[in-house]
């Protein structure tokens, strides 16, 4: 299980990459930007840095190491981090509303007409009932500081910055080479993250506190590590029933084809009910390998099994790992990729939806 | 016998009356992941034929289509309706249409599609399908999303589709090895892909022969279709290749628009470039209006009114420049010069807002506009625009919609930008300057140079603010666009119309944008 809580506070700017993928081409602009860093660049920083200092545990933590994110939270309270709204409530700044079952069919109110305004909540308002997260929304406009925010704004935006490369001996731009050569500015898509907040990950292992260099463009973070409060844990043993939301991405399918929801979902013939979105890109690369480029259903999304997931298999962490896909099958577990799941994919938390037993 | 059960069909259908929507997806992404020009318009072209097939498929049931409003009678006619126009992708048909019979249509019409590049592709530069077989046929089956909806009137059909959509419909294939350059991800499309490795010489000469087939004329690195240096996905390489006419007439005759290669002019040899504008909108909460309109006749005269603007919208804008789409409420186009005068007057601009405004009032289609401009330097990467005008949309809609948002931006990728419901867009033109000049001959410096001052002071509080007054931004703008201006920061409900918000904040936000867009788009250096 997730035991420690880690803090990123990024040390000015950090980069939005375009997924995992970064070329000349794609280093600039503001296209596909993506921001925060997945857990697979968390995972990837812990795995060097115990290689680097030479850990004795170095392989039991290839082995086991599991990351969770990218969450955010203020800096003084990194343990009520914000994670993604499920679909089924959307809140606004002046209303909201819900999304219920009536009949096996999705219902809401259709006169009421809210725009999702927010699209993080307190984790310690999940599962809140929908009129007190957003009462907490409306008290918090009064500047009740102490009171912390049921849901709010993510702490970052996409700030254009033109580098120029200077000539190794001389003060001047450097100059093209040839036709082939991009010249010497590029336009860098930096993200600036607000002065108190950070980004915070769930790890199944500790990370040495110190500064490291993180995300697209390596920029410089402080790295802080601390114990997972106890209700948090609480959480994430629920168990879950028939409803549940995504708060990380999730790929389902095999190496070929990303779907929806795993087979396994799919209890008596009936595919879950879902509230959803298009997908989005999943990829990382450790070390030198690149893994499979996959899609992933975007968190946020809401499953409603026709059945009760049965007690084997009804909290994430109990999911077997044969639900998510895994490339390399035939490989020694060191050779291959990462399993998904050791990255959070797919991390998700019960939630209560009106109509559902 | 054959003419009891038609009969007996015929009645139970119009006692019932049923309707059935249906609509395709990705539509938005599929667009959205172009980065020129003309992946666009490849895109819009794809959707408008996709539409069209199941407009047909529909018609060949005896169903009758609702919308897109067709003005023919005779089903055998259909062949000659002009599917260049957007099509748009929401069709609404009266009578018994499967999910089955939808999806069949749309795939027929992709599978004509995807076989006539891989086709076009196999004879041209001689390529053997075997080591690409199963790459194109994953695309072929899984690039789209069907969703349908029925109900015994138009309101509830659609609803029926909207609750169906809410829990998509996709699968989507994997990839192994480098990903498009385009978009950053997908396999790069070359002869040997469904091998896993990527071998990087044979992915080489294989666009470079595709640059040189496609255009055999063009500069090395500036080919009309698709550059050396570019790696594409199946999806992307199909985009392009349906603007190439040898394979767009092989798929339907119209689907060619032989003048595009225009928009991807430069002033030719020259090598001078300008400031261009582009432009993307779309009309507010049509799902909404379509769903008060309850009967067939005013939901088939409203999409009558839509497709006619679009028409005409198109033919009135040849001159400025290019419409990329304009398929039903949705449009996108770019203004440039011509040969005469490739620059543009960036005061022009104004002009065209408020006259597009207008020739969309005069559509009587019913619903409002909202719709984002930039004007962008001339480096700036198509991609990057297209996403700012994506943006500048989108903010159009949530500070409240019957809006346009103008975003100047400028090569190194910093923007201003001001969005004010079109009624507030004149006046600009009100701007007097210290020696009261007006229009062209007013100096824009008087007011800008105020605004630095005051900001450098904090006299106009800066956006970090806690409790901003707007006293002395109102103050300004009086003093530089006239005293009845003032009337409208009075009430809150005025505030909240012209800004979006009721705060003083956003007040100081929009004279700021006022008048740093005017700065930039109405002052003559």
């Amino acid at each position: 299980m997730f035991k420690y809580l880690i803090v990123v506070r990024p040390l000015g700017f950090l980069y939005a990459s375009a997924g995992a993928f970064l070329s000349p081409e794609n280093l600039v602009g503001r296209s596909g930007t993506k921001f925060p860093p997945d857990a697979a660049a968390l995972s990837g920083l812990i795995l060097r840095a115990s290689y680097e200092q030479k850990l004795p545990n170095h392989k039991e933590l290839k082995l086991n190491l599991t990351v969770a994110g990218a969450f955010w939270a203020k800096d003084d309270k990194p343990q009520d981090f914000y994670v993604p709204i499920p679909r089924s409530l959307i809140i606004g700044k002046e209303n909201a509303d819900e999304w219920e079952m009536l009949d096996g069919k999705w219902e809401k109110d259709c006169t009421k007409d809210v725009d999702a305004d927010y699209k993080w909540q307190s984790i310690r308002y999940w599962d809140n009932p929908l009129d007190e997260i957003f009462k907490n929304r409306q008290n918090s406009k009064d500047k009740q500081k102490h009171i912390l925010d049921s849901t709010a704004e993510p702490p970052w935006k996409f700030t254009s910055m033109l580098h120029p490369t200077l000539e190794k001996d001389q003060r001047h731009v450097r100059l093209p080479q040839d036709e082939n050569d991009r010249g010497s500015l590029f336009l860098e898509n930096a993200v600036q993250m607000d002065e108190d907040s950070c980004l915070v990950y769930l790890s199944t292992h500790r990370v040495e506190h110190g500064w490291y260099r993180f995300g697209g463009e390596n920029h410089m973070v402080e790295i802080t590590c601390q114990d997972l409060e106890q209700n948090i844990l609480n959480l994430f043993n629920e168990p879950i029933k028939r409803s549940f939301a995504l708060i990380c991405p999730a790929v389902w399918g095999n190496n070929n084809l990303s779907v929806r929801y795993p087979q396994a979902f799919k209890a008596g013939e009936k595919p879950p009910q879902m509230l959803t979105d298009r997908p989005v890109t999943f990829r990382y690369r450790m070390g030198s390998n690149l893994g499979i480029g996959r899609y992933a259903v975007p968190s946020g999304t809401v499953y409603v099994l026709k059945h009760p997931l049965d007690e084997e298999h009804n909290t994430w962490w109990k999911f077997p790992n044969k639900w998510f896909p895994q490339s390399n099958e035939d490989k020694d577990f060191d050779k291959r990729p990462l399993p998904l799941k050791h990255l959070g994919c797919g991390l998700c938390l019960p939630i209560t939806i009106k109509g559902v037993d | 016998m054959d003419v009891l059960t038609q009969e007996k069909s015929q009645t139970s259908e119009s006692v019932s009356g049923k309707y059935t929507v249906i609509t395709f997806a990705p539509v938005q992404g599929f667009i959205e992941k172009s980065r020129k020009l003309r992946d666009l318009y490849g895109a819009s072209q794809i959707l408008s034929y996709l539409s069209w097939k199941i407009v047909c498929a529909a018609n060949s049931k005896n169903c009758e289509v609702i919308s897109p409003a067709i003005a023919i009678d005779d089903a055998s006619e259909m062949a000659n309706v002009d599917i260049v126009q957007g099509m748009p992708n929401r069709i609404l048909i009266l009578g018994d249409f499967s999910h089955n019979d939808a999806q069949k249509a749309l795939t027929e019409g992709w599978k004509e599609i995807v076989t006539a590049c891989r086709g076009w592709l196999r004879d041209n530069l001689q390529i053997d399908d075997e080591g690409w077989f199963n790459s194109w046929t994953r695309w072929q089956i899984h690039a789209w999303e069907v969703f349908w909806g029925s109900g015994a009137d138009i309101e509830l059909a659609m609803r029926d589709l909207e609750t169906r959509k809410l829990r998509r419909a996709w699968t989507v294939p994997n990839w192994n090895g480098e990903s498009s350059s385009l978009s950053g991800h997908d396999a790069i499309a070359h002869p040997n892909m469904d091998s896993l490795g990527t071998n990087e010489a044979e992915i080489k000469s294989f666009y470079k022969r595709l640059a040189e087939v496609l255009d055999p004329s063009g500069d090395e690195n500036d080919r009309a279709y698709i550059n050396e240096n570019e790696r594409l996905s199946i999806p992307e390489l199909i985009k392009r290749l349906v603007t190439y006419g040898a394979i767009a007439r092989h798929i339907h005759r119209d689907l060619y628009a032989p003048t595009f290669r225009e928009v991807l002019r430069k002033d030719d040899k020259s090598g001078a470039t300008y400031w261009t504008g582009w432009f993307m909108g779309d009309g507010d909460k049509v799902g909404d209006h379509l769903k008060r309109l309850t009967d067939n006749a005013s939901v088939t005269q409203f999409s009558q009114s839509l497709r006619a603007w679009g028409k005409k919208f198109q033919t009135d804008f040849d001159k400025k420049g290019r419409v990329v789409y304009a398929g039903g409420d949705d449009f996108l186009g770019v203004m440039y010069g011509d040969k005469q005068t490739p620059k543009l007057d960036s005061r022009e601009v104004i002009e065209w807002l408020l006259d597009l405004r207008g020739s969309w009032e005069k559509g009587n289609l019913g619903i409002t506009l909202s719709v984002g401009f930039v004007w962008a330097g001339h480096s700036v990467p198509q991609r990057d625009v297209l996403q700012h005008c994506r943006e500048a949309e989108k903010l159009a809609k949530n500070l409240g919609r019957d809006r346009v948002t103008i975003r100047v931006l400028f090569n190194n990728g910093q923007f201003v930008q001001w969005t004010t419901p079109w009624k507030y867009l004149e006046w600009l033109k009100d701007y007097r300057d210290r020696n009261d000049n007006t229009g062209k001959d007013a100096n824009w410096s008087h007011v800008y140079t105020d605004l630095a001052q005051l900001k450098a002071r904090h006299a106009i509080p800066p956006e970090t603010a806690e409790h901003p007054s707007d006293y002395l931004a109102i103050e300004l703008l009086t003093l530089y666009f006239g005293e009845d201006k003032r009337k409208m920061f009075s009430k809150a409900k005025d505030r909240k119309h012209l800004t979006g918000e009721k705060d003083e904040k956003s007040v100081i936000a929009w004279i700021e944008g006022m008048i740093l867009v005017g700065w930039q788009l109405c002052s003559n250096i």
